[in-house]
């Protein structure tokens, strides 16, 4: 990996491991990200996206490998300011009120913005004065993205922040985010919802058992797994023979039923039909993203990075 | 950590269990308790007198471990996580937690000893008087890292309950609520190893013009400093998702 010499990453990991009883929650995992980009660590549940993230932050100790935020250790960047987060299960007592949760921790930084400031950005001044205990669950969060916003912090760590939102709240979610990461800001989200990733983010890491699976600018991400899929009837083919044709990813075979996940489906499908004349049911669809991220993330080896 | 002293102060005052039952129950058990024994004399002072310091002690004790294992509730809530992301250290959050302790032991004393004074019409000088609050006070510093130390120790349901579990065997054998010379022998030397025991002894010895006892400053430094190492060594340990 190369090293820049003259400004520090927002975030470096690097050999991340840390295991759970027989579980590798997370797996040798490298991971480099430059002030004021938009990073989304995308992966289905399990994939290990929390747990890198509690590392991340100094909340759990790694098994092994190195965690740099700003080029100094977790802690040492969340004494100094630099890191606001929305933990997974970081929560706020039910007696406090949404303005003293802000307020409270507003006092720990030395150079916090105004609490009604933060408040209004996440769109909390409404219910600001409610006890948290009886907000909606969108509402909590709402808080939550406030406090952590409210230390100005130049890494924004949200761990699934518009969990519990309803459709409208997670607009205004993502618009007020906007708006605050328009200031060169580094933010590191994970999320299980693609279309987040997609919308939100410049660059997903995509992960599946603690591993990255790939890793790029959206872009790069969605053309990699925009491919066609080609279902046709062929009668003795071999799974490994169809995956080896040009311009096939991967490909299924039930019975005569066979399925191919293509990256060039033109290419694949004259292939196809040179070398079994007599498929047939031949129908080509294009692969949704869902699709796209259920084979990136389906339990089958690992596929080479972006 | 003014701002999150202030805030725990501000929640804690909005809990009329709380309140009612941590801050003035010691003063209503001491109303009572002082009818039962009536006009006896122990440890060479009058009833009322003895009795009004055993609660006052045992008021100090009731929110010491109210107010620590309420770190239970805390922990279940994330809220311990959510500050260890701020620059508050490790031994600013375990300072805030005591001294929060600390401050609302005051108003559960004074309101025992407003009642001997007002309802009882126990008479003590003015210097006698402040001997007492401070030394009831300032003794009341173990028990609210034992506190502390249950609701870090156990998981967060437990915590509660197993405060309750230590500060009643505690307040009985240390002999607040009746005089140790009444228990069997084997318990009044159990006593002597009691903080809660020497709170209240300590404290007493004001009024009788007895010396400050070394071995009972000893066995609450004792228990002060165990329970504030193990406190420490907990909280690093406490990052973990529970
Ligand atoms: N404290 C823990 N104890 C035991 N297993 C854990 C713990 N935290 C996470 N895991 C396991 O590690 C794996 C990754 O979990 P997590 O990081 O929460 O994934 P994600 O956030 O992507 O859903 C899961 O299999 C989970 O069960
Ligand atoms: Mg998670």
């Amino acid at each position: 990996m190369a090293e820049t010499v003259t400004i520090d990453a927002a975030v470096s990991l690097r050999g991340l491991r840390k295991t759970f009883g027989e579980v590798r929650a997370v797996d040798d995992l490298n991971l480099r990200i430059a002030p004021g980009e938009v990073v989304a660590l995308l992966g289905p549940n399990a994939a290990g996206k929390t747990t890198t993230m509690e590392m991340l932050l100094g909340l759990t100790t790694p098994d092994s490998g190195e965690i740099e935020l700003f080029g100094r250790p977790a802690r040492r960047a969340a004494a100094d300011g630099l890191v606001g987060a929305m933990l997974q299960s970081g929560g706020f007592l039910g007696e406090m009120t949404s303005r003293e949760i802000v307020q409270v921790m507003a006092a720990q930084y030395p150079k916090a913005m105004k609490v009604d400031d933060a408040i209004a950005r996440a769109g909390v001044t409404k219910y600001a004065r409610l006890k948290y205990s009886g907000l909606s669950g969108g509402q909590k969060q709402r808080t939550r993205f406030a406090a952590a916003l409210v230390c100005d912090p130049d890494l924004l760590v949200l761990d699934e922040p518009t969990v519990a939102m309803d459709v409208q709240s997670r607009q205004e979610f993502w618009a007020a985010m906007r708006d605050y990461t328009t200031g060169g800001r580094t933010v590191v989200f994970a999320t299980h919802y693609l279309a987040e990733a997609q919308d939100f983010a410049d660059r997903v890491v995509l992960m599946r058992h603690g591993k990255i699976v790939a890793d790029g600018s959206v872009d790069a991400i969605v053309a990699k797994v925009d491919g066609r899929t080609i279902r046709a009837t062929v009668e003795g083919a071999g799974v490994e023979a169809l995956a080896a044709l040009p311009g096939v990813g991967t490909a299924q075979l039930r019975g005569e039923h066979v399925e191919l996940h293509c990256s060039d489906s033109d290419a694949a499908l004259r292939a196809l039909l040179a070398e079994h004349p007599h498929a047939r049911d031949i129908s080509v669809t294009a692969m949704s993203l869902e699709d796209a991220f259920v084979a990136l993330t389906a339990d089958e080896p690992a596929m080479e990075e972006v | 950590m003014g701002a999150l002293i202030w805030t725990e102060l501000k929640v804690l005052s909005r809990s009329v269990e709380f309140l009612v039952v941590t801050i003035a129950f010691p003063m209503v058990f001491f109303l009572v308790m002082s009818e039962v024994f009536g006009s006896d004399r122990a440890g060479g002072l009058d009833m009322n007198t003895y009795m009004m310091i055993s609660m006052a002690a045992f008021g100090a004790m009731s929110v010491a471990f109210a107010v620590g294992p309420r770190v239970g509730l805390e922990r279940q809530a994330g809220w311990n996580r959510q500050l260890r992301l701020t620059p508050l250290p490790g031994w600013g959050y375990v300072a805030v937690k005591i001294t929060v302790a600390m401050i609302l032991a005051l108003p559960a004393v004074l309101l025992v000893f407003l009642a001997g004074l007002l309802v009882k019409g126990i008479e003590l000088t003015a210097g006698q008087w402040l001997a007492i609050v401070l030394s009831c006070w300032i003794s009341s510093l173990p028990f609210a890292v034992l506190g502390l130390l249950i609701g870090m120790a156990v998981k967060p349901e437990s915590a509660q309950p197993l405060g309750l579990a230590v500060y009643l065997p505690m307040a009985m054998l240390g002999g607040l609520w009746m005089p140790v010379d009444i228990l069997p022998g084997f318990m009044a030397s159990l006593a002597k190893a009691l903080p809660s025991y020497w709170l209240a002894e300590i404290t007493r010895d004001r009024l009788t013009g007895t010396a400050l006892d070394l071995l009972g400053v000893g066995v609450m430094a004792a228990w002060f400093l165990v329970a504030l190492t193990l406190v420490i060594g907990l909280y690093r340990r406490d990052a973990a998702r529970v």
